[in-house]
């Protein structure tokens, strides 16, 4: 045995099959060809290629390659989700099988066999390579029947009606299942002493039995149905070209054209105010998208790779809450506009999603094709703005932070005005301390103006002292960080008050700043070091985990009863990149860990308060988004709800005060973190912050 | 058409405080701005471009060489040409003396058809500066402007007289006070305002008004500020206890007290 | 030839305000009082009638009826021609407008043709030596209270809106009546006028001198009623807070007061079962007075009122709509 073992090449076939094949093959090829370069036209911008793009971003293409690589050769997004795990794998990999097994059969027939170097498919190799391929067949037959099962009659919600999708499915499963036919018919007319190995076509030609010949009618049908698998496996290769079976090369490509170390929580910065106010020349400056030809090249191939999976649309908190917005949607009319021109929907639309968005990410996380959607809507948002077309509400908010430094409409000079009633503020106000503290405490403006706020910084603050942190605030002197003007999309705004905010932390002197304030830490560490600020910032729950850790704290570990507190992640933790030190505070306080809701970690699911939602509010809506979330808390019976973001806790905090029943209480988790203190710091005359 | 629309630059009324040491106002660190019922007038002007054929928008800017800034963000909104009124005469009381430069100002640049202006200002609160305008040009002045349009010569404005909508017609010029509720102004952004060029803003000095600041100083004051106090008391904080029937009495008493109960 | 006082008003109270505050500066200064009357179109029945319900009597000398022309309607140039020409060949010392419609343009045209002096919101009034007049009046929107004196002469004054205090009648001698015919200034006739139409306001907020708001005291929409007769008694404006609008949607988005909604500025601001977060807070800064009815002690609204009561609003509401029912129905303030 072994070298007897061989490829049949075209059994049945007449001489002239591939003299119509190859043509036909190589028309195919130019068609694809002609609908790749097509497409690939479509991603520019003006004069902007993506070859373009592809020069300007950062980071090694060689990592960029490999992750594209690895995104797609191990399925890494697909595999987050179980029921397309089990479908979508073994379709791709038995595609990738059955197409290296076809072409290795051509090439062993019309390139190697002249060359005169003996042949690939033979031998033991050969007899492996039939059974590998048979199982890739059953892989495919098997996840196509599995994916049309799901869309034809599952048919979950967040999956839109896509014949083409249906379409490609059925080309996959007919080229499959009229494989094996035609391996069946083989065997059936020429057995052989390998041909078990083929298992699937081995049991197949016990079908043909006697039907299967070598001349007359069966050859003819034989011949029939391998022209049509040919015609189908044809038809899927121009489909890689025209339709949504691109995403095998747009989906690596848009992970190969993104700057993959920017982080989630970093906003795009589409111009820098203080390098275009000190170039000489004329700079044309961009604001937002407009109209489809304002999108740039990697944000159409970016909407392109969509593959209209919809797990977007299933974690939407918007989409949820029966906002005008499907972020699945919203990229694919921006996907349909890129390859077929026009408009984009129409402008009112677009109006209404880009404010509905709160900025949580939880898109993004879903997304296989690692589509960036808040950069989207940022954009839009941004055009909006370029426009004038900012209703009331969100003008004011504008313009609050021109006049009074904070988006509550209050003066600047009742600004943290409880501060003057804390014993110890002549020893943490910037300016009045002798020398610089090591931290900088930015409160935040909801800490200056929401009085419950103002208790976590209290709290915090208390912490801090007892672990004898060094560090100082700047207190009523502190503005906005600008946070509302950059996701508004008021960029040039935003930059302004970005520089003066820069120059006052450096001022101050710290080596470090800390922040309760999610919103502020990303502003600060993210969109400031974009301009060129390179102090780290930390969230409180950072800096306490690390001061539980060393044991700075005088606490009792182990002792609080967590079972009825319930952690509710904030969106700008955990899926920012930014996770678990807030449970790491509580679970050293507890006996055992809080309590988490169904979404939780990075599928957590959003207060209702990011993208500054917090300052207007949205129509139409169904529900709040807020009330969505609370409900999830509640459900896993706990009585508190512990959080660690300034806009979760009014947001939850709010619709705990709409819910009927027990009122669940929410607190930051250094609110829970202080009552456990055993003693105080130095100057801490009171052990509970609400006296104040 | 021509329209002039009249803008003071102040400092924000949100942000001043009254300092009862000094008996002053505070203003350091005080941001200055458009005058907030201004730039409801600029947006009313900016509408009337928009929808019109060969419409000019011009802004006449109190406030000196410090109103640069604002007077920029004036234009930003849409207007094709700006005038900084040169400083140092300004004032929140003396409407009459405003009234004598800004109707010189609009001589000065050649006239208009329309002039519009914010109902009120944002630190004197007098609404009489317009209709003086108004009475020192010989033209009608119309306010509170709640909607308006305009055709080749003459305007059609409503105005709120609280219990009526009355709708009037009338030839140009014309000068009109908008109301804060016919529009929501836009707000330029920030790069909207960089790109205002220096060459749609012009200067216009006291001397070329024939106004010499000395003069404004004597012959021109009708007003004299002779002191300050504090206008609000912070919320009082008064709990009034007992049961209903005890409290409701002593709250309706302190309300007459206070006189807000009719 | 003693100097006098010019008074007019848009209606019978706030020509009496008017008047009343003339009455004290020309007494003052021993002058006399002129009040200024447009008719037809002004007065609906007779100038007597007029002067009479005005409280005129005791507190003004003169009544000059001026006889609108046809065509012509009260404006601020009929108003300020009338005035000028009261004005003429007197010692005038000032001219005292109530403020309402057109009050202003009045005054500001008056002051220009007189070649006086004009402030408007002025809260008081007094002739002071030299014929000079010294008025207060806000500056900053209310931050400041300014001390001004008006050296130009005559002093056109328009009291604050609803009037400085005005004292009660005294009674006296009615004023003599004087009816001439208007010679309109050329510039009245250019304006026509196209409409008239009625305002009918669901909602007006910004406007309301009282707004009754509520807030998540409330237990259901239906108990929203209690509140019903208040609101009549008040003539008030009907507010809430957020969860009351956008949670519960008990109450249409027009009536939101706060960061999201309206921001008021009435006399009274009576806050039913509201909590008084932050953002509800920044859209009540320019109530006068408020009131507020809570049974959490630890609400904030509490340090955010002039006057708080703490306690179960089911019981409050309709306490006070009964004490304000007697209070109304025994004539107004002596209740």
């Amino acid at each position: 045995m072994g070298s007897g073992y061989a490829r049949e090449y075209l059994p049945f076939m007449p001489g002239w099959t591939l003299w119509l094949l190859y043509p036909l093959f190589a028309l195919i090829l130019a068609a694809l060809a002609w609908a790749l370069v097509r497409r690939y036209s479509t991603y520019r911008r003006r004069a902007e290629s993506l070859r373009d793009h592809l020069r300007a971003v950062p980071g090694s293409p060689r990592r960029r390659l490999r992750a594209a690589l690895a995104d797609a050769l191990l399925q890494r997004k697909v595999l987050e989700r179980r029921l397309p795990a089990v479908f979508h794998l073994p379709i791709f990999y038995g595609m990738v099988l059955l197409t290296i097994g076809t072409t290795l059969v051509f090439l062993d027939e019309d390139v190697v066999r002249h060359l005169d170097v003996g042949q690939l498919m033979s031998g033991w190799f050969y007899v492996v390579w039939e059974a590998l391929l048979d199982l890739a067949g059953i892989g495919l037959v098997a996840g196509v029947l599995i994916a049309l099962y799901r869309r034809l009659v599952l048919r979950p919600s967040f999956l839109p009606w896509r014949p083409g999708t249906v379409l490609i499915l059925a080309g996959l499963l007919y080229a499959g299942v009229t494989g094996f036919l035609l391996e069946g018919y083989r065997i059936a007319v020429h057995p052989n002493d390998w041909a078990a190995a083929s298992f699937v076509g081995y049991a197949i030609s016990g079908l043909w039995g006697g039907a299967a010949g070598e001349a007359g009618g069966a050859v003819l049908a034989y011949r029939l149905l391998w022209w049509s698998h040919a015609a189908a496996a044809f038809a899927l290769i121009a489909a890689l070209g025209l339709t949504g079976l691109s995403h095998i090369l747009t989906v690596p490509g848009n992970v190969f054209a993104q700057d993959l170390r920017r982080p989630r929580a970093k906003l795009t910065t589409p111009f820098n105010l203080a390098e275009v106010l000190e170039s000489e020349e004329e700079v044309e400056l961009i604001s937002g998208v407009a109209a489809t030809g304002d999108l740039a090249p990697a944000a159409r191939l970016g909407a392109d790779a969509c593959v209209a999976c919809g797990r977007c649309h299933a974690e939407c908190p918007a989409a949820a809450a029966g906002r005008l917005l499907s972020p699945r949607d919203l990229i694919l009319d921006v996907q349909e506009s890129v390859r077929w021109g026009g408009p984009v929907r129409e402008a009112a639309y677009f109006e209404a999603a880009s404010w509905s968005c709160t900025n949580c990410y939880a898109c993004e996380e879903a997304c296989p094709a690692r589509i960036r959607h808040v950069d989207y809507v940022l954009d839009f948002r941004r055009a909006l703005v370029d426009q004038n077309r900012l209703d009331e509400q969100k003008l004011s908010v504008l313009e609050a932070l021109d006049r009074n430094l904070n988006p509550y409409k209050l003066p600047s000079h009742e600004r943290a005005s409880w501060l003057a009633q804390v014993p110890y503020a002549g020893e943490i106000l910037v300016g009045e301390t002798e020398e610089p503290a090591e931290w900088l405490y930015w409160m935040g403006c909801s800490a200056g103006y929401d009085s419950r706020v103002a208790d976590v910084a209290l709290a915090t603050m208390r912490l801090l002292r007892a672990a004898r942190v060094s560090f100082a605030t700047l207190g009523p002197a502190e503005p906005c960080c600008g946070e509302p003007a950059k996701r508004l999309g008021e960029e040039g705004r935003f930059q302004l008050m970005a520089a003066v905010n820069m120059e006052l932390i450096r001022e101050a002197g710290a080596s470090r700043v800390v922040t309760h304030c999610p919103h502020c830490m990303h502003i600060l560490a993210q969109e400031y070091g974009s301009l060129g600020f390179d102090i780290p910032v930390l969230h409180h729950t950072e800096l306490l985990a690390e001061l539980v850790r060393r044991r700075r704290l005088p606490v009792q570990a182990g002792v609080l009863d967590l079972s009825a507190v319930a952690y509710h992640e904030p969106c700008n933790l955990a899926r920012a990149g930014r996770p678990a030190a807030a449970l790491e505070v509580l679970a050293s306080l507890g006996q055992t860990p809080p309590v988490l809701p169904a979404r939780s970690g990075r599928r957590t699911f959003c207060c209702g308060g990011g993208g500054a939602n917090m300052w207007y509010t949205v129509e139409p809506e169904e529900q709040r988004i807020s009330a969505i979330r609370l409900e999830e808390l509640a459900a896993t019976g706990a009585t508190t709800v512990a959080t660690a973001c300034p806009f979760c806790l009014p947001m939850l905090n709010d619709a705990a005060g709409s819910r009927e029943g027990e009122r669940l209480a929410v607190r930051d988790v250094a609110e829970i973190l202080a009552e456990g203190l055993t003693t105080d710091g130095p100057g801490n005359c009171t052990r509970n912050p609400a006296d104040w | 058409m021509r329209i002039i629309v009249c803008a003071k630059h102040v400092f924000d009324s949100t942000e001043v405080r009254f300092n009862e040491d000094t008996k002053e106002l505070l203003t350091v660190n005080v941001p200055v701005k458009i005058s907030d019922y201004d730039r409801n007038a600029l947006e009313a002007a900016v509408a009337l471009k928009e929808a019109g054929d060969d419409v000019t928008v011009e802004v006449i800017m109190s406030g000196g060489q410090a109103a640069l800034k604002t007077l920029k963000e004036a234009v930003a909104m849409g207007a094709d040409k700006g005038y900084l009124l040169e400083g140092g005469w300004e004032t929140a009381f003396d409407p009459m003396l405003s009234m004598r430069v800004l109707a010189r100002a609009i001589e000065a640049i050649g006239g208009a058809d329309l002039v519009l202006c914010g109902l009120v200002s944002e630190d004197g609160y007098n609404g009489l500066t317009p209709p003086a305008v108004a009475e020192l040009l010989g033209v009608p002045y119309l306010a509170p402007v709640v909607n308006l349009s305009a055709d080749d010569d003459t305007v059609t404005a409503t105005m709120d007289l609280g219990d009526v909508l009355q709708t009037v017609r009338a030839p140009f010029p014309c000068v009109l006070g908008i109301d804060s509720s016919m529009n929501v102004p836009r707000l330029p952004t920030v790069l909207q305002v960089m790109k205002v060029k220096s060459d749609r803003v012009a200067t216009l000095s006291l001397e070329d008004l024939g106004l010499p600041a000395t003069a404004l100083a004597t012959e021109f004051s009708t007003v004299t500020l002779d002191r300050l106090e504090s206008g609000a008391a912070p919320r009082k904080a008064l709990i009034i206890e007992g049961s209903p029937e005890e409290a409701v009495p002593s709250l309706v008493t302190a309300l007459e007290r206070e006189g807000v109960l009719a | 030839m003693s100097p006098r006082i010019v008074v007019a008003g848009y209606d019978a109270r706030g020509t009496g305000a008017a008047a009343a505050v003339a009455r004290e500066m020309a007494d003052s200064i021993g002058g006399a009082v002129d009040v200024v009357v447009l008719v037809p179109s002004a007065i609906p029945g007779t100038v007597e009638a007029f002067v009479e319900e005005a409280g005129l009597a005791g507190r003004a000398e003169r009544v000059v009826a001026y006889e609108l022309p046809p065509g012509h309607a009260y404006s601020g140039v009929t108003v300020a021609d009338a005035l000028v020409d009261a004005a003429a060949g007197n010692d005038v010392s000032a001219v005292v407008l109530a403020d309402g419609p057109f009050a202003r343009e009045a005054a500001a045209r008056t002051a220009v043709r007189l070649d006086g002096a004009c402030a408007s919101m002025c809260s008081t009034v007094e002739a002071v030596a030299g014929n000079l007049v010294s008025v207060t009046r806000p500056a900053y929107g209310g931050v400041a209270l300014a001390h001004l004196t008006l050296k130009a002469s005559p002093a056109v004054v328009v009291l604050a809106p609803g009037g400085a205090s005005a004292g009660t009648a005294t009674g006296g001698a009615a004023p003599a009546v004087e009816r001439k015919a208007l010679t309109v200034s050329e510039v009245a006739g250019r304006v026509t006028v196209l409409d008239e139409t009625p305002v009918v306001k669901t909602c007006d907020l910004e406007h309301a001198k009282v707004v009754v708001s509520v807030g998540r005291g409330f237990a259901k929409p239906a108990d929203l009623e209690i509140i019903d007769d208040l609101v009549g008694l008040l003539d008030a404006e009907v507010g809430c807070s957020r969860p009351i609008a956008e949670d519960f949607k008990w109450l249409a988005k027009e009536h939101l007061v706060g960061l999201t909604g309206a921001t008021v500025t009435p006399d009274l601001y009576l806050a039913l079962g509201i909590s008084g977060q932050v953002q509800h807070l920044a859209g009540i800064k320019g109530a006068k007075i408020v009131a507020a009815v809570n049974s959490d002690g630890r609400s904030p609204i509490l340090k955010n009122a002039d006057y708080a009561l703490v306690g179960d609003l089911y019981k409050v509401v309709p306490a006070l709509t009964e004490h304000l029912r007697k209070r109304k129905a025994n004539g107004g303030a002596g209740g």
